[in-house]
């Protein structure tokens, strides 16, 4: 084929494609709904929530990777398009917040205490519910970036990763009986860093083009 | 100079999301001699045809990837930027590795085909791995030359469904590109 006869075969394609963020958008509610049905039906909603969650030192474990997953959401978007610039550095706030919690909490509660709520009983539970409740939102972010043009697959990969994990760490929140920051911080933020992981390993491969 | 590129490509491009194409095959057409020219200039010792080659690969990917362009942006950063990424691509995959500065685009002398029939035939060796109706379109609109229309008469198809089948079919060939080349 000629690259003059290609030029006007392309030239004839008027079809364009969506844009990620909208296919974001379409995939990323059931998802969220479909996790959500995971841990309600699998792990079960503690109850009753209003009680337990509100509670200023509670608060943090849903508000906290909440946040995490609505700051990177639009970052792993931005990733997608060659000339927006995504200024990544805004989310060293969610860490940094953690760790402030985490020395907060280390300082109010007695030394006696403090191994026995950093460890809590449900280590294990958490760091595999969290990659698990947040591989449906990772994999709704990857098809969404797959449709853009991502220069650093696996940054896209990790920033999404992020948000995923943020998004899903909320879900599993919802679930969690676990009110240390001391456990949460710790461990939801090692649950979100494994997803972190896997978005950069999977994406390093799904989102070349 | 350089600065009425800028301008150009932009208002062409806007021109073209706007539904005008004779805007897009413009666009098109001042994007590839740059692009050739960039393209044969690191070259790593691949021969003009393979290069053409790869101008083709890159073209397409342009096509394929031209919504992640935003109308307040330029468009020649934008369209570098894709290029860069797909020609440093198509070189690794054909066993080189490249490195293309930003600047060669800015820089480089726009190049026009080398030999006349600059005939290529990776893409055709993909066009056959294409389903059997996908291809018979690809080839009446690609290299015999026919209009959405004609082919459609052609193949019984209506014109929506003619461009459907054709915009997938340009994406299922940017995936099989991407599978299929060897040296």
């Amino acid at each position: 084929m000629k690259t003059d006869d290609l030029l006007n075969m392309l030239g004839s394609d008027r079809v364009a494609e969506p844009l990620p963020g909208a296919v974001l958008w379409r995939l990323l509610l059931p998802a969220a709904l479909f996790s959500f049905a995971a841990m309600a039906v699998g792990l079960g909603v503690r109850f009753p929530l209003s009680q337990t969650l509100l509670s200023p030192e509670v608060l943090p474990k849903l508000v906290l990777p909440l946040l995490l997953g609505i700051l990177a959401a639009p970052l792993a978007l931005r990733l997608a398009q060659p000339l927006a610039r995504a200024r990544l550095a805004w989310l060293w706030i969610i860490p940094m917040l953690g760790f402030g919690l985490l020395v907060f909490a280390y300082l109010t509660t007695p030394s006696q205490a403090r191994m026995m709520e950093f460890t809590g009983k449900t280590i294990l539970p958490c760091l595999v519910s969290i990659p698990a409740l947040s591989v449906p939102l990772l994999a709704a972010f990857l098809v969404a970036l797959r449709r853009g043009a991502v220069m650093a697959p696996m940054r896209a990969g990790l920033i999404a990763g992020l948000a995923a994990g943020g998004l899903g760490t909320a879900i599993y929140a919802l679930h969690c009986t676990e009110d240390s920051p001391l456990f949460y911080v710790t461990w939801y933020g090692a649950g979100i860093a494994i997803t972190a992981g896997l978005g950069a390993l999977i994406g390093r491969s799904v989102l070349r083009w | 100079m350089m600065h009425d590129r800028q301008a150009d490509w932009t208002r062409l491009l806007r021109a073209a999301n706007a539904g005008d194409a004779q805007a897009y095959k413009a666009f098109l057409h001042a994007v590839t001699p740059v692009l050739r020219g960039v393209v044969r200039g690191r070259s790593a010792g691949l021969p003009p045809d393979d290069c053409e080659d790869v101008v083709q690969e890159v073209l397409l990917a342009i096509h394929l990837k031209r919504h992640t362009w935003r109308e307040d942006e330029p468009a020649a950063p934008w369209c570098y930027a894709i290029a860069r990424h797909k020609v440093v691509d198509a070189f690794r995959k054909r066993g080189r590795r490249v490195h293309v500065p930003l600047d060669d685009f800015v820089e480089v002398l726009p190049a026009e085909p080398v030999s006349d029939p600059t005939e290529r035939n990776d893409i055709e060796r993909v066009i056959d791995h294409l389903e059997p109706r996908a291809a018979q379109l690809v080839r009446a609109i690609g290299l015999e030359g026919h209009s959405i229309a004609e082919t459609g008469d052609m193949l019984n198809m209506s014109e929506g469904a003619v461009r459907v089948m054709l915009h997938r079919s340009l994406k299922k060939l940017a995936e099989l590109r991407e599978r299929l080349i060897e040296i």
